[in-house]
């Protein structure tokens, strides 16, 4: 089972009761089920917010970029090949 | 449901380029009607190219993009590596080889590249290769069951 830590978070009275309608509806297992699941899709929309905001381009890559990109992987392939191929009997 | 490998460059451009249609198709995996096939080696491709470009701040957030797939196979080298021996002689650039095995321990329908070197080797004849366009042209054939509004899913 996956290593987990005890958080103790306060909330307004009306959300709990919002929480304990989907827990008692059979959407969520729990109230901790719930703030898994929140906290998850929190991080997600966050991180994939920050990377198209400082990370990501508009547009379809040129071909240039395509070249770049295609030889910038061959070179980690190949070394990733020489440290996986040691288990290739 | 269909089962897609999606070759390490559809990640990259998918991830960088909002309008490829890489992107589009990682957004629609997102939504849960496609099997995406993943291996440790594909993973760890990305992940070092994110670590040389961007820094190692950035893995850690494109591991968390990279992965994030509601139906998701993700084959390890025990698994891919036992395939090996039948494709090896069918594949000039033997880095490549463990995309090829992982494709077909994961039982896969369809593999997305812009390699086209990789689709013109021999091993073309036995891989169902896509470019991204074709594929994301080609997407609602292969799309099956419920899409969901949200991309997230978990």
């Amino acid at each position: 089972m996956m290593a987990t830590e005890v958080t103790t978070i306060r909330l307004p009275p009306k959300d709990s009761v919002i929480i304990d309608q989907f827990v008692d509806a059979g959407e969520f297992k729990s109230r901790s089920d719930f703030m898994r699941f929140a906290i998850k899709k929190t991080i997600f929309e966050l991180v994939l917010k920050e990377f198209h905001e400082k990370v990501a381009k508009k547009g379809k890559p040129t071909k240039k970029e395509e070249e770049q990109v295609m030889a910038e992987l061959k070179e980690i392939k190949r070394e990733l090949w020489k440290k996986y191929a040691k288990d290739i009997s | 449901m269909p089962r897609i490998y999606l070759d390490s460059n559809i990640y990259i451009y998918g991830l960088h380029h909002l309008d490829s249609d890489s992107a589009y198709i990682i957004k629609e995996c997102r939504r849960g009607t496609i099997t995406v096939i993943q291996s440790d080696y594909l993973i760890e491709e990305v992940l070092s190219w994110h670590r040389r470009k961007l820094g190692k701040d950035w893995v850690g957030k494109a591991s968390m993009l990279m992965v994030a797939f509601p139906n998701l196979n993700l084959i390890h080298k025990s698994e891919w590596m036992i395939q090996y021996p039948k494709w090896k002689d069918l594949v000039d650039d033997k880095d490549d080889i463990p995309h090829i095995c992982s494709y077909f321990a994961g039982s896969g329908d369809c593999f997305v590249t812009t390699n086209r070197k990789l689709s013109q080797m021999k091993i073309g004849q036995h891989v169902a290769f896509q470019s991204p366009e074709d594929f994301a042209k080609a997407l609602p054939k292969y799309q099956s069951g419920d899409k969901t509004d949200d991309e997230f899913w978990w």
